[in-house]
């Protein structure tokens, strides 16, 4: 099982949820397995978000495989100067 | 991780493949590219900072002297609102192409409207004058909160505030709330309680080189683009879209930078020289003037920070809140959201909540600025950190690391730190002399930290070694800071060959893989990743080869100090590359290693800044006369090059403190347009900036790199800010501390 927490940023697509658990074995199962409860969900985490799994960041981690138990943050795609 | 301990090459500061050519005057710079049949180009700029176009008349233009093509938006794509990926950010390709040349409003004071290509600059100017718009001027907005006001002017009458009125448009574009716990438990758990509002201006990167390009394009519709950017990739992605083109029709070469600091990441030119380039059947160049860049490229955000911080009495923070507003410029894209995710990363906070808000206003669009976001957000909490020290009595670096973020903890913007070096760089800066050095008469001293994420994204390396053993690398990574240097010494290290047998290479769009922006201090890191397995997939090859050569299993061939040796069963000489090489063409082909990578495991960037300044109370001039810049680099790959990174963003931190600012008047005309009276520091008005590289190393680099870039601006706002007002015994919340501010604050005492 995920701990997945989902930032302001997201709330809007979770109606105000801000954690939820979860199981997936990759982040495109855990992306599709959240599009379903909350629509549109995957398509924002994709276009401008950066997955974090326990601390570590993947800009672009579609088919990085979760451990059980892991802890899972979106955070916005930083760009730098 | 390899082991730093017996390393031969990295670590070391040799001499930069580019410097002999920079100090003699022959590296070639964006302006430097001359073509047969070049013509110039010039851009008619709107001498209004808000304003509708009704109308532009081309027809005399056409006809004056010299010329032969004339644009305006109408030759650029027309775009829908839509965000994109554009080099390493998101942006909105039509507030992209809008800002590149208006459409139907002008939305800052030289505001790009029309463009004309000559066969010379002067004729270019003349033939300018000839265009004829008709303008209808609007009231203008300048400053933040009034830009927020009910009754403000509106830039944008299709923009509207997110989870606002859907009917009412508005120049607030973004807002951002990031929460934590319970503020109000928090605050009322604090025994201490501080409150302060702080503004800091616009400021701009302060690159030495303008913007320069020049486009030419072939008769089967390919162009070619030399211009001096950040981003050889994002700019033909950029301007590509903003064409209507296919990426694939635009090579982009990236010329030597004369200083980018985030600034050269988004076209302004390029999309007008290409398109002349097409219309005339002419190459075409533009080169910004001085003026022109102050007044039209990106300069990084003016802010007004609000920040409250509560502590205990044995100086554990408790509570936080931020309320951060930032200026956009013209179109929205402020770093609001870093400044956000910064203002209190660095500590431990159980209970926070941070407002954001991302505002338009008739200035230029703003751009990054190294580590964009965070030095005015570190500005306005280390300012109160430091007086929350002062009134808890307690040491201001002990204050940090009572209340320091390490490994493990919750970072205020979500996911936990793996390995990070913050406590180690304030144990660092606090056992260094300068923090207990004597003071004297009106002086003072200041301390602040800073952090920034540093970036991963996407990078490529190719490795070619000649018949004599020598070795080329090429990334398509525009070098800003030395990195070509870092690039050599990786490729040296792997291979176990000589550093003056390497030859690093920045190349085009076309003769190189995918590469990001050189930006988010992310070059040694991530494009450093793909040369060195590019480096390893080479002496993979060159192990077969000897393997071959010897004919025994490659499992018996390891690779040392730049020789395939065989196992002691083998009873083989040691066979040395530059062997391996001259064989190549009899034993498989050219040897080459190659990576494309998108890396992961990005570390984290902290730092501690110690500021020691004199004042002059008759005068309020501020002179620094000692500073020190401590910062985790996990590895220093060339430890003077990232000296180097410390220096500089010290000194652009010491001048956006102490000097820098955009002065407007009423009508919103830039008045110090040019390095004259936009004052940045000179090599005079600072002295030597110590550095101290601390390395934590990064687990996720296999010599621990952490990008170094962008850090070390974070920091100097707030401690010069504080060396300030030590010195003078005053509390100065808005930048810069010019003498005039200085000296109102010191008779206001």
């Amino acid at each position: 099982m995920l701990q997945v927490d989902l930032s302001f940023d997201l709330q809007h697509f979770s109606h105000g949820l801000e954690s939820l658990q979860i199981e997936a074995a990759t982040v495109r199962e855990l992306l599709e397995k959240l599009d379903i409860r909350f629509p549109g969900l995957s398509a924002k985490i994709q276009k401008d978000m950066a997955v974090t799994i326990n601390g570590v960041i993947y800009e672009d981690a579609l088919l990085e495989p979760i451990e059980d138990g892991s802890e899972i943050y979106f955070i916005p795609k930083i760009s730098g100067g | 991780m390899s082991a730093n301990k017996d390393l031969k090459w990295i670590g070391t500061s040799p001499v930069r493949p580019d410097g002999a050519d920079k100090v003699t005057g022959r590296a070639a710079f964006g302006a430097d590219r001359h073509l047969p049949g070049m013509l110039y180009a010039k851009i008619l700029r709107s001498p209004f900072a808000h304003a509708n176009i009704k109308s532009i008349d081309l027809s005399a233009a056409e006809k004056a002297p010299g010329v032969l093509a004339v644009m305006t938006s109408a030759d650029l794509a027309d775009l829908p609102s839509e965000m994109g990926a554009a080099g390493e950010s998101q942006i909105d390709f039509r507030d992209l192409s809008q800002n590149i040349l208006a459409v139907h409003k002008v939305l800052y004071h030289g505001h790009p409207v029309a463009a004309v290509a000559a066969t010379s600059a002067k004729l270019a100017e003349e033939a300018l004058q000839r265009i004829k718009v008709e303008y209808e001027e609007l009231p203008v907005v300048l400053e933040i909160e009034d830009a927020m006001a009910d009754d403000a002017p509106i830039l944008h009458e299709d923009q509207f505030t997110p989870g606002g009125s859907t009917d009412k448009p508005s120049n607030i574009a973004e807002v951002k709330k990031l929460p934590r716990g319970d503020i109000e438990k928090g605050f009322a758990e604090a025994d201490v309680v501080v409150e302060r509002e702080f503004t800091t201006p616009t400021v701009h990167q302060g690159y030495i080189e303008p913007h320069a390009v020049v486009a030419s394009m072939s008769a089967s519709g390919h162009a070619d683009v030399w211009c001096c950017t950040q981003g050889a990739f994002g700019i033909r992605a950029m301007t590509a879209k903003v064409l209507g083109m296919e990426v694939g029709k635009i090579k982009v070469t990236p010329s030597e930078i004369g200083g980018g600091f985030g600034g050269k990441t988004t076209p302004y030119i390029e999309p007008i020289a290409v398109k002349l380039a097409e219309k005339s059947g002419r190459p075409v160049k533009i080169v910004m003037s001085r003026e022109e860049v102050f007044r039209a490229t990106g300069p990084t955000s003016a802010s007004i920070i609000k920040i409250k911080l509560g502590a205990t009495n044995d100086g554990k923070l408790v509570a936080a809140e931020g309320t951060l507003k930032y200026g956009a410029g013209a179109y929205k894209g402020s770093p609001m959201s870093p400044g956000c995710m910064c203002v209190f990363a660095s500590y431990e906070i159980p209970n926070f909540l941070i407002h954001g808000f991302d505002v338009v206003l008739n200035k230029p669009k703003v751009a990054a600025y190294r580590a964009p976001g965070a030095p005015m957000a570190a500005f306005a909490m280390e300012s109160v950190m430091n007086e929350m020290a002062s009134k808890l009595n307690m040491d201001p670096i002990d204050f940090r690391l009572a209340n320091a973020v390490k490994e493990g903890s919750v970072a205020a913007y979500g996911p936990k730190f793996p390995v990070i070096g913050f406590v180690e760089s304030l144990e660092a800066a606090k056992a260094h002399p300068h923090y207990s050095a004597t003071l004297g008469k009106n002086q003072g001293r200041g301390v602040a930290a800073g952090f920034w994420f540093n970036g991963g994204m996407q990078s490529s390396a190719t490795i070619n070694v000649n018949e004599d053993g020598s070795v080329t690398v090429i990334t398509g990574s525009p070098d800003v800071g030395g990195s070509r240097a870092s690039m050599a010494l990786y490729v040296a290290e792997e291979l176990g060959i000589s550093y003056d047998l390497i030859t690093p290479l920045v190349s085009n769009t076309e003769e190189v893989a995918y590469c990001d922006v050189t930006g988010g201090s992310r070059t040694t890191f991530a494009t450093g990743l793909a040369v060195i397995n590019a480096s390893r997939n080479l002496v993979a090859e060159m192990k077969k080869r000897a393997a071959a050569s010897w004919d025994i299993d490659v499992s018996e061939v390891s690779w040392e100090n730049g020789q395939a040796i065989a196992s002691a069963g083998a009873d083989k000489p040691p066979m040395p590359m530059t062997k391996i090489a001259a064989k190549a063409s009899r034993t498989g082909g050219p040897l080459s290693g190659h990576s494309s990578l998108r890396p992961r495991g990005v570390g984290a960037g902290f730092g501690l800044h110690i500021c020691d300044v004199e004042i002059d109370p008759e005068t309020g001039k501020t002179d620094v006369i000692r500073y020190t810049a401590v910062q985790d680099a996990g590895k220093a790959i060339h430890p003077a090059y990232v000296e180097g990174q410390l220096q500089g963003g010290a000194a652009q931190g010491i001048g956006w403190a102490l000097n820098e600012e955009y002065v407007y008047n009423d009508k919103g005309v830039l008045e110090n347009f040019g390095f004259l009276d936009y004052r940045m520091p000179v090599a005079n008005d600072l002295p030597m900036i110590d550095t101290v590289i601390v390395e934590v190393p990064n687990p996720a680099h296999p010599y621990g790199v952490r990008g170094v870039g962008e850090t070390p601006i974070v920091p100097p706002l707030a401690a010069v800010a504080a060396a300030v007002n030590n010195a003078a015994g005053v509390r100065i919340c808005d930048l810069p501390i010019s003498p005039p501010r200085l000296l109102a604050a010191i008779d206001a005492k």
